[in-house]
């Protein structure tokens, strides 16, 4: 007996990737978590003027820039996504139980609990937060180099939690600045390996297709 | 006689399958289409891998029967096609999906 299969996951799958392939999302991310780390060095920062600086400047660019270097190599999809209130609110139940586990963990561990000890768990608690995200795109992508991300993020955020810095939060600093360089630095690999396969079509070979 | 009961079932079953859905080149850009909102032609010529002028006659079809929405843009001097999915064409492929399952069932192992 024929039995119906969900077969509409590899279809997803690849036009998740497609967005994902060039790299530049990566750079986008590096350098957002750069200008973060050097945003907090100098001192508080507003989350407004964080998420601002991504909605309106980050965000807006990596549109630009895919629309000029990948759309014309490897052309565009626009993959169906999840409902926006219900990806807030699995965002919000996620961040709220790794925080307080976090913190139970803290407590039990460190047998303390003050502002001291929760400053100095913060990149721990950045890089279970954003494990959920990066675990998230490698489900979706089946892109292995996010989980390979996912992994040093984690292990970073465990090693910096460790560390001593100066200031409040030279950790966090330390550790989001570390990550986003390495995620320029991966980003840029791979843009340049997908510049090299797929190259620009030529315009006739472009017109006469569409 | 039971046999050709189920023989002529199976048959009209396969008999009534969409004529341009079936066709595996036009299965192939509604699979891809069902799963995005809008691609453009390029994207949809590498998941499938067929030519240009192959793909464009497929288009037409489609186009034609109301099964996407064709959408001619400009990105700076470049032309743009933009496909998609209308309701009637994913009602069809939805259809197509269960004819074809029921018809296959219907095979002897």
């Amino acid at each position: 007996m024929l039995k119906p299969q969900d077969l509409s996951a590899p279809f997803q799958e690849s036009a998740y990737r497609y967005s994902f392939q060039d790299g530049l999302t990566d750079l986008a991310l590096g350098l957002f978590l750069t200008l973060y780390a050097g945003a907090l060095r100098v001192g508080s920062v507003s989350p407004v003027l964080v998420l601002l600086l991504l909605a309106f400047g980050i965000v807006p660019a990596l549109r630009a820039l895919q629309r000029r270097i990948t759309h014309p190599r490897i052309g565009y999809a626009e993959p169906v996504q999840e409902k926006l209130t219900i990806l807030i609110r699995g965002m919000a139940c996620y961040a709220a139980i790794v925080t307080v586990a976090l913190f139970a963990g803290l407590r039990i561990l460190a047998g303390r609990f003050d502002a001291a000890i929760i400053y100095q768990s913060t990149p721990a608690l950045a890089a279970v937060l954003m494990a959920g995200g990066f675990h998230y795109v490698t489900v979706r992508t089946g892109l292995r180099r996010f989980q390979f991300l996912n992994i040093v993020s984690l292990a970073g955020g465990l090693f910096f939690s460790v560390l001593r810095f100066e200031g409040k939060l030279g950790n966090l600093a330390a550790f989001l600045l570390c990550l986003g360089a390495l995620f320029m630095v991966t980003g840029l690999v791979v843009l340049l390996r997908f510049l090299r396969n797929n190259p620009l079509r030529s315009k006739e070979a472009a017109d006469a297709r569409q | 006689m039971p046999g050709n009961d189920n023989g002529s079932g199976w048959l009209g079953s396969l008999a009534a399958l969409d004529r341009i859905v079936h066709e595996p080149g036009r299965l192939a850009i509604l699979a891809h289409l069902s799963v995005v909102v809008k691609a453009d032609f390029l994207y949809i010529q590498r998941q499938t891998g067929m030519t240009g002028g192959n793909l464009s006659s497929h288009i037409a079809k489609l186009e034609e029967a109301r099964y996407i929405a064709v959408e001619k843009t400009f990105e700076g001097k470049t032309p743009r096609t933009l496909l998609r999915l209308t309701d009637r064409g994913r009602d069809a492929f939805r259809s197509y999906r269960q004819a074809i399952i029921q018809a296959l069932t219907g095979l002897p192992e």
